[in-house]
Parts: structure tokens; C-alpha cells; sequence
């Protein structure tokens, strides 16, 4: 999961409710610690702003490994 | 192990802030943590008013030049921000009927406005000033664990874990508090019901024809997904009252058979597509906030060993502000005691017990069918407010006492409902039987945390 900065709020939601603690303030905005996420979807489910995604965490890992 | 501190205090809102103050004043070594680095910056929803109706909380909470007042556990806190007193509370239907409760109190008042980022500044400083205060932000709550002789309480930043010791833990980490959850007694002793997602647009240029009044609007057909619930009222906003900057508040249950909307997404529908989008054609976005909470039944006994839960982590939705200040003056001092004597936390339990009105699962009931008017149509809730257009209803802004307000001005024309409308009539007389579920709009079947 990522989030989007630009729709996140800051609300805390997603950061209370993550079940691994892998969410975090910084700068006002949640961030998500990617080696601590297990791409529950909890975030999703909490936020009405829509702005955890799911995106590829190790996208250079796997252009390496399809190379 | 020696303990660090006296109190270690998970949270810097309302009642943290409140409950560090208490015990420092007392020489007590507190230590504050909080997960934010801007710890007055409010970046959550918060619709709160000052709730000024009596025996709120079994409190009278009064507000006078800079200063609101608990006359019943007596003691004031200092508000160096604007109010804005509000007049009516009116509740409008889907098709544009109002029903109109005018304020009860001396002044006229149904509930006074006022900026939480103020009044938490206010506090703040006071906290900061004390030396018996050290404070820590940006800091996690990951767990608290009791210990021989204390509390050990763990916390987290992005790169590793702290913990500390002390000989009391304070639960003030609000409504979805991990110190409760990590405890286990949201498992042991609540019971879940739904969890919310809620959204806040605060604008400027609002043309509202109801000004200096809360504004609910009931019914299903303000919204695309037919859930939820709006408010919306006039706020300060950084000590401006005039002209004021409105809020718009909306509520979602989160169903796990529904498609969760985006909160954001129906607000902008709400004021640009709306039935009410005339009263926001120039208007400008000033903030957005959010929120997602978990509804749990209230912690009817805040204490387990020595972690003493204050404020919306032991509450039913929330306490409101000043009742997250009063029960953190009560907790404060209850510690206090304890500290010095061996016994007096219990004080602060019973009074909680006591006071806090949804301690009584009957009290849950009848605010939630209170909330859940919509379990009628739409057409029907237009015809019932129109009924009672010209009728003088007095009240206040408050969740525990409107419900009643409300059912009593729409079954006051309940002869004249039974003859027009003898199946709404029906429907009405038995509203009492209206399930919690129902009324929060949660699928009993298959909701989920």
C-alpha cells in the first residue's frame, strides 16, 4: 500500500486503525512503512478520501528479476 | 526496575492534556506522548460544539469572556478563541421542510460554536509550562502492559521502539486507542457495532439561509448512497466569526456488503449536485478534515490494573471535548490520590460510571433511534416536519436529549398523523422498538471489524 498525499487528509484514521503499526504521521499526512505492511487493506476500508492504493512496494526488485 | 515516571499519558487532546495538567500542578512527574509533531494542529473531523444544556455529563458547562466553566466539579478552562453563540437547531428534510428547535437556555442559546485548534492551544500552553511535564511527539502507542508496580508502556517512531515506565498509564489516545485495544478489553468488555467514515468541508461564502444554527439534514435523499448523515454549522475559524466559515460534516457506516464510498466524493456531490448545491455555488474550500471511528459500547469500568482510560478511548463515539476535559480533571485527580494514599482510582471510575449517559445501554438506544430517523422515507419525514412548522420547540444541541425533543414535537400531531397518514402513524408509535442496528444503519448479518 501506498498513499497518496495529495488526497490523505491527516486525519489519523488508517494510522490507529492499521493493525501492523505500519502507518505513521509524517508531516501531517499518514506514510506507510512498506516493510511493515501486509497489504491487509484495513487503510482502505478506513479512509473515505481514497487515498491508500495499492501499488507494486518493489517495483526495481521486479523489473530486476523479469530482466 | 525504578519507575520513570509518575504518570506516563498516551495522548495530548482534550483529556491529555487535562489529565498531565492535574498531575503536574501536584508535582507529579508526567510524562505526554503523543503520535503527531504538531500536537494543537487539528487535522480530524470534530462537528463538537459547547454542549450547554444542564446535567450534560451530570455537569453544567458555562462559557464567559475566555473562559469555559464546570461548575459542578468546578474548575475553568482558559478559551482564548471566538464563539459563535447558535440559536436554532434545525433538523431539514430531503424536500426542504425544517423542523425548528429554538435555543432553551437564558440567552436563547441551543449550543455555542467555538474552535477546538483555540481552546487545545490553550491547554497546550499551560502544559508546556509546567517543568514537571516533559513532553514527546511523534511518537507511536504500540502497547502498555502492566507490570509489577506500574505500567510499561511501549511506543514506536519510524525507526524503532521505546519504552517506558510508569507507575500509572493514561489511556487518552481517543477513540480508536490502541492502549485499549492492546490491553484486550475492547475483545473483553465492549461490544462492536459499526465502524464510520466522516468527512468535513470548512468553507467560506456559504449562503446559508439558516445562519447561527446547527443544521441537520435527516433523511436518505441528500446523498447518492442513501447513508449516512450531514450537519453543518457555522465555526471560527482562526478567530473569525464574521463572516463565518461554515463546516459541513458527513458520516458513512462502513457495511462490509455495501461498496464503502468515498466520503470526500458524496460531500462534493452534496454541494455541487445537491438539492441544497444553491447554498454553496460560491463557495470556497478552506480545510478539509476526516475521521474513521469504531463504534464500540462504552468501557463502563475505564480501569484495568493501573491504566486508567480517559475521554473518547472509554467512550461511545465520544465525550465530547469538554467532557473529555472533565473526565480528565476527575481522572488527574483521582491519580493524584491514588499516588499518595494506595486508593482513589475507583473515585474516578464511579464517577464515570455515573456520569457518562451511555453507560446505560438503554441511553444508546434512544440516541441511536434519535439518529436513525431515516429508518422513515424521505416523503414521510417531509410531511412530519411540515406539521410542525409554527410550532414553538425548544431544546439544545445534544445527542442525548434531542432525540426526545424531536420525538415529542412529531408525536404531538400523532391524532392528526393517525387520521391522514394512519400507516406512518403506526410506524411511529412503535419507533421505540427501532433496533440499535437498524438505526446505525449496520448490517447485523455480516458486519465485520
Amino acid at each position: 500500500m501506498q498513499i497518496d498525499i495529495d488526497k490523505c487528509v491527516g486525519c489519523g484514521g488508517c494510522v490507529n486503525l492499521c493493525p501492523q503499526i505500519a502507518i505513521h504521521f509524517f508531516d501531517n499526512k499518514a506514510c506507510i512503512d512498506q516493510f511493515r505492511c501486509t497489504e491487509c487493506r484495513t487503510c482502505v476500508i478506513a479512509c473515505g478520501m481514497g487515498a491508500p492504493n495499492v501499488s507494486c512496494r518493489f517495483p526495481q526488485a521486479i523489473i530486476f528479476t523479469e530482466a | 526496575m525504578a519507575n520513570q515516571y509518575d504518570i506516563v499519558v498516551v495522548g495530548a487532546g482534550p483529556a491529555g492534556l487535562m489529565v498531565s495538567q492535574i498531575a503536574a500542578k501536584k508535582g507529579l512527574k508526567v510524562l505526554l506522548v503523543d503520535q503527531k509533531k504538531d500536537i494543537p494542529k487539528i487535522l480530524r473531523s470534530c462537528c463538537c460544539n459547547l454542549i450547554i444544556e444542564p446535567g450534560t455529563h451530570k455537569e453544567v458547562v458555562t462559557y464567559s469572556s475566555g473562559e469555559i466553566r464546570f461548575q459542578n466539579n468546578n474548575f475553568v478552562v482558559p478559551y482564548a478563541g471566538s464563539v459563535i453563540p447558535l440559536k436554532n437547531s434545525f433538523k431539514v428534510s430531503p424536500g426542504g421542510q425544517a423542523l425548528t428547535i429554538k435555543g432553551k437556555s437564558p440567552e436563547g442559546n441551543v449550543a455555542i460554536s467555538y474552535e477546538k485548534e483555540a481552546l487545545v492551544n490553550g491547554l497546550f500552553s499551560i502544559v508546556q509550562k509546567n517543568k514537571n511535564i516533559e513532553i514527546l511527539c511523534g511518537l507511536q502507542a504500540v502497547k502498555a502492559e502492566n507490570v509489577k508496580g506500574g505500567v510499561k508502556v511501549t511506543f514506536r517512531d519510524r525507526e524503532k521502539n521505546f519504552t517506558f515506565e510508569g507507575k500509572v498509564a493514561v489511556a487518552a489516545d481517543g477513540v480508536n486507542s490502541k492502549v485499549v485495544e492492546t490491553l484486550g478489553l475492547n475483545e473483553k468488555r465492549r461490544k462492536f457495532f459499526a465502524r464510520f467514515r466522516v468527512c468535513s468541508f470548512h468553507m467560506e461564502n456559504v449562503d446559508c439561509p439558516y445562519p447561527d444554527s446547527w443544521i441537520t439534514f435527516v433523511g436518505t435523499g441528500h446523498t447518492r448512497t442513501k447513508r449516512g448523515q450531514l450537519y453543518m454549522c457555522p465555526k471560527p475559524h482562526e478567530g473569525i466569526t464574521d463572516p463565518p466559515v461554515y463546516e459541513l460534516t458527513l458520516g458513512v457506516p462502513v457495511a462490509a456488503t455495501v461498496e464503502a464510498v468515498s466520503t470526500r466524493d458524496e460531500l462534493d456531490y452534496f454541494t455541487t449536485k445537491g438539492r441544497f448545491s444553491g447554498w454553496f455555488k460560491n463557495m470556497k474550500i478552506v480545510d478539509v478534515r476526516a475521521a474513521t471511528l469504531n463504534f464500540y459500547t462504552p468501557l463502563i469500568n475505564p480501569i484495568e490494573g493501573n491504566v486508567v482510560v480517559v475521554g473518547d478511548s472509554a467512550a461511545f463515539i465520544e465525550t465530547y471535548v469538554q467532557g473529555a476535559m472533565m473526565y480528565g480533571f476527575q481522572a488527574g485527580n483521582a491519580i493524584v490520590k491514588y499516588l499518595s494514599t494506595g486508593s482513589g482510582l475507583e473515585d474516578y471510575a464511579d464517577a464515570w460510571k455515573e456520569s457518562f449517559e451511555y453507560n446505560d445501554p438503554e441511553e444508546i438506544k434512544r440516541a441511536s433511534q434519535g439518529f436513525g430517523l431515516h429508518v422513515l422515507k424521505d416523503h414521510d419525514i417531509d410531511y412530519l416536519f411540515g406539521l410542525t412548522r409554527g410550532d414553538d420547540i425548544r431544546g439544545y444541541v445534544n445527542e442525548f436529549s434531542d432525540p426526545i425533543t424531536t420525538r415529542t414535537a412529531l408525536l404531538s400531531h400523532l391524532d392528526q398523523i393517525k387520521k391522514e397518514r394512519p400507516e406512518l402513524g403506526a410506524v411511529l408509535e412503535k419507533f421505540s422498538q427501532v433496533s440499535v442496528d437498524d438505526a446505525l444503519q449496520v448490517d447485523s448479518r455480516k458486519k465485520k471489524h
